[in-house]
């Protein structure tokens, strides 16, 4: 679509939606929202990119094979569950490490979110993916 | 071995091909590497599965809760005697198909993902024979169905557009009823865990609504198997994809339905699958009678190997609508030897298929002399899918046949015999026009079959002979499954009070 409007908002909107869908993945650890969710939104501003840019500038803009993103996104999540084999746990038992940064501030780092940003990356290279198909004759 | 250390064993079979297929995935632009990687995840699936099945089989059910959420609250994963068995031959299986795979795709459906997709599929099919929570089971079918689809869809071609459509419409339907029926069941009793819901109804009085609930599964797995009614799925999409895909669907995707409907029946609802095995008995009986019927008149060899798997399928539902002990053991049985013969006899077709330049009986014909030890491997895959001794069909038909008339179902006996009788003459035909009679006039030199591609299919092959030539392992195996199967409070005990 060749639309100026669009186009200036796009530029606009895009940089915006992908740092809300990363608030809203780290966001879902304790309140809702997560990685499914966190995927989707960020998938929707490529969407909104490929609309008003076209599918080649997405395909430049995104640099890596979506399914490879995908792929990528479901191994870390497998990672974050294996993380638990040394600490003698079942599967995907969650672990944390606590540190402090700052004096009285504690900052937490967790398996669940490992797997959360998993699950985040495989929606997005799946949506990404799924979208690219239906726009162009093969991949 | 510590506790510990089987509660990763029992993992793996879901970890490792969602392992490699992630890998796969993740250097889907280099097809060496998405082999190598998910043909290591295959071998180490294997290994897995056969250390589970033997300590499942030497001390019992073992259990893991996921993330250390206990039962009722987590998710739990439980291999029973069942599930190992299904786990192991599923894996034996898929190492099978994967050699074939890596020998005969060809490269486009490797660029495409033919590798990491195979493995999200068995990854899904361990998943649903391994989980102990029917919500879990329904994400299980949806891993599987959005691999299937991708495998089903791969070559792009017109007609498998078409089939692919068919497959994912109909088992859409299956599984949205599935979500509704597993959400009514929610709603009345209040949980998820397979152990903790049968307990639960125990206590609950018959009503309509739980029957209601139980029909909707029923309907939705039966579906799923491909029983009747809803059949025509099956021989719609299996016909068209790569003999690969088409021989891991026949294989291992058709068992999960039928897997799901044993546990959902005899597990979840034990305290009233009164209520609905007369219904399954009546499928099963229709299934077995079509599919024989329906093998008689095709004339495209993948689709009549398919009514043959759905005569299989009803040979499985009839152990359960049966519902004695000794007819789930040779249900058990017939789907154990079915895994592994039903993906033998596909691959065999695509072997023939490469010979004859056709799936179509009617374009085939005078391959006996060119292809003698092809024409020697599919008789004996008949002998033993048909169930004449000393093999393998023999003996599970055998069992569930006297189950059959020790029930007094003389109707179910005479339905085994017959639709076992219709896909004998069935297969004799194809096998007499593809092989025996005279071959079309101009047969220009065919593809030589190699040994290297024609080995996983003739191992496979072996594994199901020596199923039915030494089967007293197996029986014993499928007994103690039946056995544990219906040993309800052994299974809440193992899946609620504590871990091993």
């Amino acid at each position: 679509m060749n639309s100026l409007i669009l186009r200036t908002a796009t530029r606009l909107l895009v940089s915006l939606v992908l740092l809300f869908s990363i608030f809203v993945t780290l966001r879902g650890h304790n309140e809702p929202g997560g990685g499914f969710i966190g995927g989707l939104i960020a998938a929707s501003a490529f969407a909104l990119y490929s609309i008003a840019f076209g599918v080649e500038a997405l395909r430049r803009a995104f640099r890596f094979d979506p399914r490879a993103v995908a792929g990528f996104g479901v191994l870390v999540a497998i990672i974050s569950g294996l993380l638990s084999l040394p600490a003698e746990a079942p599967f995907l038992t969650g672990l944390w490490l606590t540190f402090e940064l700052v004096p009285g501030e504690k900052f937490a780092l967790s398996t669940p979110l490992l797997f959360d940003l998993g699950v985040y990356l495989t929606v997005i290279g799946g949506v990404i993916a799924i979208m690219l198909a239906l726009e162009e004759e093969g991949l | 071995m510590t506790p510990m250390f089987w509660q990763w064993v029992l993992a793996a079979p879901i970890v490792l091909p969602l392992a490699g297929g992630a890998i796969g995935f993740l250097a889907i632009r280099r097809v060496g590497i998405a082999q190598a990687a998910t043909l290591l995840a295959s071998i180490g699936t294997l290994l897995a599965a056969i250390l589970l099945f033997g300590e499942v089989r030497q001390s019992g059910a073992l259990v893991m809760q996921a993330s250390r959420w206990d039962a009722p609250f987590g998710i739990t994963l439980v291999a029973d005697g069942l599930s190992a068995l299904l786990v192991m031959l599923a894996a034996a299986v898929g190492l099978g198909v994967q050699l074939h795979a890596m020998r005969t795709v060809d490269q486009e459906e490797r660029r495409f993902g033919f590798f990491p997709l195979f493995h999200l599929l068995l990854a899904g099919a361990n998943g649903a024979f391994l989980t102990g929570d029917i919500f879990n089971l329904y994400v299980w079918f949806e891993v599987t169905l959005i691999a299937g689809v991708g495998l089903l869809a791969l070559g792009q071609s017109k007609p498998q557009v078409d089939a692919t459509l068919k497959y994912v419409a109909i088992n859409l339907v299956g599984t949205t009823i599935y979500l509704i029926a597993t959400g009514l069941l929610y709603g009345a009793t209040g949980s998820l865990n397979m152990a903790d819901i049968s307990a639960r109804l125990l206590t609950e009085p018959d009503s309509g609504t739980l029957g209601a609930i139980g029909l909707l599964f029923v309907f939705s797995l039966a579906l799923k198997s491909a029983a009747f009614p809803l059949f025509f799925w099956l021989p719609a999409a299996y016909h068209t994809p790569s003999v690969a895909v088409s021989a891991v669907f026949a294989g291992i995707v058709t068992k999960v339905g039928a897997y799901a409907l044993l546990r959902v029946v005899v597990l979840v609802f034990s305290p009233k699958a009164e209520m609905f095995v007369d219904v399954i008995l009546w499928i099963a009986i229709l299934t077995l009678l079509v599919g024989g019927i329906g093998a008689l008149v095709q004339r495209d060899l993948r689709r009549l190997l398919s009514y043959a798997l759905v005569a299989g399928i009803g040979y499985i539902l009839l152990g359960l609508g049966i519902g004695t002990a000794e007819s789930l053991g040779g249900g058990i049985f017939y789907a154990a030897h079915h895994i592994v013969l039903m993906t033998t006899f596909f691959l065999l077709a695509g072997h023939v298929a490469g010979v004859a330049g056709s799936f179509s009986l009617d374009r085939m014909g005078g391959l006996l002399d060119r292809q003698t030890f092809l024409a020697i491997l599919f008789f004996v895959a008949i002998v033993a899918l048909s169930g004449l001794p000393p093999l393998g069909g023999f003996w599970a038909k055998a069992w569930l046949i006297k189950a059959a008339l020790a029930a007094g179902s003389w109707f179910a006996a005479g339905a085994a015999l017959v639709s076992g009788l219709l896909v004998l003459i069935a297969l004799g035909q194809a096998w007499a026009m593809i092989f025996w009679r005279k071959g079309p006039a101009s047969s220009d030199t065919p593809a030589a079959l190699r040994l290297p591609s024609l080995a996983p299919t003739v191992a496979l092959l072996i594994l199901a002979v020596a199923m039915g030539l030494h089967p007293e392992p197996w029986l014993d195996i499928s007994a103690r499954a039946a056995a544990a199967l219906l040993d309800v409070e052994g299974y809440q005990a193992t899946v609620l009070g504590g871990r091993r």
